[in-house]
């Protein structure tokens, strides 16, 4: 065991911090989740890109650094101790990029990473349909083969920012004659297409970036099958896991939101009575527990190993543990919690609510917590399904 | 960065789980408490043979020269079986402390024929069935023969551990000559420890019980089946695999003489209590009847646990060590 950094990875970190520290917009960016702070976000997403930020552990043909597993958690910690903006690209370079980095093809490659490096071109997910939500397999969105490619009919939902975002990826039935999740096929489409219609939805914390997403007759083509057709559930599965693991939640930002949460109660010591300074002191536990356990994850990773359902825990763990460090700040403002946005009384402008609202959606995206256990408790533990 | 065990560590410790499991069996464990001292016959002398004793101790004293990341491990599995005698007192906490000070009963304490516990001086109640005991008063350590300061027998809910209240007090002349920075990782090295077994416990409660559900039929099927039962054994997971890496830092901060150690081994006590007290729960709740009874074993592995949550704190005193760390 080694719980150090090596110069050079140091020097990375120094690097990260006074790039961070010199171009971290002063005023926090309003929600990339509403349609003017969805540009601004692309805007800073541009910039990272022309400061290869924007994908560090990529390739430099890609835009990136070729940093390690390492260096990556390096920066996310930094980016967030920076109180950097949200990454609006986030659904395209954590989730469909690694899935195209294994089963794309070279022309998949060349086509789609660099624009999405760039912020240029945002990608929304197409996985919930209004009867398939944590069960999945039971996707009626289709996709019939026609020359050249595949027509597809049907609808998704609750696609975050699909609103604003130029291009989807999802899942479809392609063989209409199979199954659950035997049938399905992975493809990608611009939502500009013939046929598309994109309607926003107002989630729960007022921003109007979800959406449902309709397809009457939307042509994909061949091109654009991601991974072998009818094979899309396995990699749907890669998707999924990377969505629950690591790639999305990095302990950095967890680290960072309980500093916050510290600083709030030295703001207000007043409000911190005996059982909040233990809540408070059980999380900072937690986030520390939480660093610890994606070190001892990417130790494996680099091993060779497989983390696999172990990545249910992963996201059982964060989603929780996001939900309690709001909860605490909302108990420690009292009164004034519920004062949002320009409300001229509210706090740190109502960030804490906007965060609690917002930590509400992680233990239901991404397959809710309650499959995620049922996931571990079989998968992991090897109980009985049924 | 590397957060692993070495390949060493891992065969060592394999080698400690085949011994463990071929001499401390719930059969053994089960006799201890009949008997007055918490101790099976042979083991200690096993432990001795193969090394683990003396794993903290410098080469010099026929010792191993490694650390608390080391037996920490061992300590996992030592839980795992319930292991009644004095592992973590006499291999990872005495065992340093009296070779830093070059005390003459190392060598017989490394060859297994004496046993120390380890007593701090706010400790109401102490381990009654070692040789020596290792125990602050007056700000300083002393070394001496448990029977000059164990008085009147008491009873644990844990019948293999043998405890009792102190009838006198050391004097100045058993006290060490310990040097401070030695003196200041003493409760470091018995919390870590300890974590160690109580995620051991834990992880042990967790398999018993997954494998009873899987067997146990109702309705028709196996109790495992049903999701109540499963959001359980993974919520139990959760809170064992979570607190584990806590653990292994804390060992890790001790060896590297981190100024922090204390911190991180309360940290590491606050969570391996609360998941093996969750574990308790939950393997309790999860078999039903069967695991109320004392015929059946689970008990001996479960009162471990509500014995050792208490013992050098609490997690709620824990917390309250890492909170005032915090400045809140």
């Amino acid at each position: 065991m080694d719980l150090t950094w090596s110069e050079s990875e140091q020097q990375f970190r120094s690097e990260a911090r006074a790039w961070l520290q010199a171009n971290v917009p002063a005023n926090p960016l309003p929600s990339g989740d509403t349609a003017d702070g969805f540009r601004l976000h692309q805007q800073w997403e541009k910039t990272l890109f022309d400061n290869r930020y924007s994908v560090v552990s990529w390739g430099e043909q890609y835009g990136g650094r070729g940093a390690s597993l390492w260096e990556w958690l390096i920066f996310e910690e930094e980016y967030y101790r920076a109180g950097a903006p949200q990454r609006v690209s986030q659904n395209g370079i954590f989730l469909l990029a690694p899935i195209i980095f294994e089963y794309g093809t070279d022309w998949q490659k060349q086509r789609y990473l660099l624009p999405m490096a760039e912020g240029v071109e945002q990608w929304g997910q197409g996985w919930s349909e209004p009867d398939a939500g944590s069960d999945l397999a039971g996707i009626k969105s289709r996709a019939d083969r026609v020359d050249g490619g595949w027509r597809v009919t049907g609808q998704k939902t609750w696609t975050t920012r699909g609103a604003f975002c130029t291009h989807l990826f999802g899942l479809f039935r392609t063989d209409p004659d199979q199954e659950r999740h035997r049938g399905l096929s992975y493809l990608m489409m611009p939502l500009t297409a013939d046929g598309v219609t994109v309607n926003g939805v107002g989630r729960l914390d007022g921003d109007e970036g979800f959406a449902e997403v309709f397809f009457e007759d939307v042509f994909v083509p061949d091109e654009d099958v991601l991974g072998g057709v009818n094979e899309g559930w396995a990699v749907a599965m890669a998707t999924t896991s990377s969505e629950r693991g690591l790639t999305l939640r990095s302990p950095g930002r967890f680290i960072a939101a309980v500093a916050k949460l510290r600083e709030l109660a030295a703001r207000m010591p007043q409000a911190v009575d005996a059982r909040l300074a233990d809540a408070i002191t059980q999380v900072w536990i937690d986030a520390e527990a939480y660093q610890l356990s994606t070190l001892k994850t990417v130790t494996k990773m680099l091993d060779g190993q497989s983390v696999g359902a172990e990545s249910s825990l992963n996201k059982i763990f964060w989603s929780e543990m996001d939900v309690r460090i709001h909860e605490i700040a909302l108990e420690l403002l009292g009164p004034l919690a519920e004062l949002v946005d320009e409300s001229p009384a509210a706090v740190d402008a109502g960030a804490w609510m906007k965060g609690f609202l917002f930590s509400l959606s992680g233990p239901i995206y991404a397959g809710t917590n309650e499959i995620q256990r049922n996931i571990v408790a079989e998968r992991v533990l090897g109980l009985p399904r049924r | 960065m590397k957060f692993a065990l070495t390949e060493d560590q891992v065969l060592f410790t394999e080698a400690v789980r085949e011994l463990l499991a071929d001499q401390c069996t719930p059969t053994a464990l089960r006799a201890t408490w009949q008997a007055d001292a918490g101790t099976i016959s042979r083991l200690w002398a096993s432990l001795a043979e193969m090394g683990v004793l003396g794993l903290l101790a410098p080469e010099s004293y026929g010792g191993m020269g490694l650390g608390a990341l080391d037996v920490h491990p061992m300590l996992v599995e030592a839980g795992r079986v319930a292991m009644p005698d004095p592992i973590v007192d006499t291999a990872a906490v005495a065992v340093p402390v009296l070779a830093s000070c070059q005390s003459e009963s190392l060598a017989s304490i490394i060859a297994g024929d004496t046993s120390v516990a380890v007593a701090f001086a706010d400790d109401p109640v102490v381990r009654a069935d070692t040789d020596l005991l290792l125990v602050e008063y007056g700000k300083r350590w002393h070394l001496v023969e448990s029977a000059s300061l164990v008085g009147v027998a008491e009873q644990s809910v844990d019948g293999a551990r043998a405890m009792a209240s102190l009838k006198a007090l050391p004097d100045e002349s058993s006290a060490l000559n310990l040097d401070p920075t030695i003196a200041a990782t003493i409760r470091a090295r018995a919390i870590v420890a300890q974590s160690a077994v109580l995620i051991g416990l834990a992880r042990h409660l967790l398999d018993e019980t997954v494998a009873y559900v899987q067997a146990r039929e109702q309705f028709g099927k196996p109790v495992g089946a049903q999701q109540a039962i499963k959001h359980k054994m993974s919520d139990t997971l959760l809170a064992v695999e979570y607190a584990g890496p806590l653990v292994a830092r804390a060992a890790y901060s001790i060896d590297h003489g981190d100024p922090d150690a204390g911190l991180h081994a309360s940290m590491a006590k606050a969570n391996a209590a609360d998941a093996a007290k969750l574990a308790a729960r939950h393997a309790l709740q999860s078999h039903g009847a069967i695991a109320y009874t004392v015929e059946y074993d689970l008990h001996m592995w479960m009162k471990r646990v509500w014995a050792l949550a208490s013992h050098w704190g609490t997690a709620d005193h824990h917390r309250a060590i890492v909170r005032t760390h915090l400045g809140l």
